[in-house]
């Protein structure tokens, strides 16, 4: 399994980070991301209004060709969207949740350092280098 | 070299192992006393009320005066330049408090939106940081429930007495032993009490309205307190979850 892109929407659905693990670098890899987190967002939506589960972890929203797309949602409204590069092993629910939390736990210290500016988008080279390590620890 | 790329993997790794969500360390609870809170919110009340004094007489007077502009000019007023000048606050550089509440209204308005916008930052981040993380907040009563049980005891280490709500988007918290009031007595007698403090519920005021607002509900949020040691919050919502 290989995380591919990590993507942060506000609860406007306005991405507020998006961070690809792309090796080439290119424009197109960068818009076909937000592509998949806005067509995701859609998803997210339906899931939430449809579901009778109170679970902060929203599973498997999507396949798209190679790449499986998975939501979370935060109390705070905002949207975590993670997308893997399908694997030839079973990948196991509990791996993502695992992720989405860390994720989770990254983002609240974020958003708790009283210099950030909270409505542009998030910009922190501790929350950079953590996303780094997640996406260098799964990408076996 | 190879040594280098070690340090950052094995530092970065430990970045993970140390993300928990629920904010414990791996050397346990991180815990600060309460009473430093106290200590806080009772100078934060006075200092915001002598500097909003002290910018809005310090503006005045340099409108009025045609002496050239210094650097040392805005040292040399001092704290006790400004019982005289000032509008019914008699307080002194000594002694933190004041005797009577500033008779200044627009000061007192003034205060009171800088409080309430501290407060409302404050409640965001408190709300991002304990909010339950195994479960989603569905409706705005699940809300107000959260922030009666939860948020009250984090900060005063008890739960909100009494909750009302009309179901049509008004709640009424009440707390029958606000914290903050316990150590406050009033030598004058209930209603002069109530009203000198007054300023300190602000500052709650607006934390429920960012915890609220964090969930995505709109609120305008009133306190008012009928004899210390008891208050009351009035949550009026503007706009739903």
């Amino acid at each position: 399994m290989k995380i591919r892109c990590i993507a942060i929407l506000n609860r406007q659905d306005i991405p507020v980070y998006m961070r690809s693990f792309d090796e080439t670098l290119n424009e197109d890899s960068a818009v076909k991301y937000q592509y998949l987190a806005h067509t995701s967002v859609d998803v997210i939506e339906e899931r939430m209004a449809n579901t009778k589960s109170t679970d902060l972890y929203l599973g498997l929203l999507q396949t798209v060709g190679e790449l499986a797309i998975y939501g979370y949602v935060l109390n705070t409204g905002a949207r975590i969207i993670l997308v893997i590069s399908v694997p030839e092993s079973i990948v196991r629910s509990a791996a993502i949740r695992e992720i989405f939390q860390q994720i989770h736990a990254a983002y609240i210290a974020l958003v708790c350092n009283p210099f950030n500016n909270e409505q542009g988008k998030l910009v922190s080279s501790k929350f950079d280098l953590i996303v780094s390590e997640l996406g260098r620890v799964h990408s076996n | 070299m190879f040594f280098l790329y070690f340090y950052t993997v094995t530092a970065t790794a430990n970045l993970l192992a140390a993300l928990s969500l629920d904010g414990k360390d791996s050397a346990g609870d991180r815990q600060v006393n309460g009473s430093a809170l106290e200590l806080l919110i009772s100078e934060l009340v006075n200092t915001l009320t002598l500097t909003t004094q002290e910018t809005k007489w310090g503006s005045e007077t340099a409108a009025q005066s045609d002496e050239p502009k210094e650097e040392g000019a805005v040292e040399a007023r001092t704290l006790a330049d400004a019982p005289k000048r000032s509008t019914g606050v008699r307080s002194s550089p000594m002694v933190s408090g004041w005797q009577e509440v500033p008779d200044n209204s627009e000061l007192m308005e003034q205060v009171y939106v800088k409080l309430e916008l501290i407060g409302f930052r404050i409640g965001r981040r408190l709300a991002e940081r304990f909010a339950p993380p195994n479960r989603r907040l569905t409706d705005t009563l699940d809300i107000v429930k959260f922030v009666c049980k939860d948020i009250w005891m984090l900060m005063f280490n008890r739960q909100i007495d009494n909750l009302k709500t009309n179901h049509r988007g008004i709640y009424v918290l009440q707390d029958n032993k606000f914290k903050w009031f316990l150590r406050m007595s009033g030598n004058n007698g209930g209603a002069a009490a109530a009203r000198r403090a007054q300023p300190y519920i602000w500052l709650p005021c607006g934390i429920i309205r960012g915890v609220l607002d964090s969930y995505g509900v709109g609120t305008v949020v009133i306190a008012e307190t009928l004899g210390l040691p008891q208050c009351t919050f009035q949550i009026k919502v503007v706009s739903d979850a």
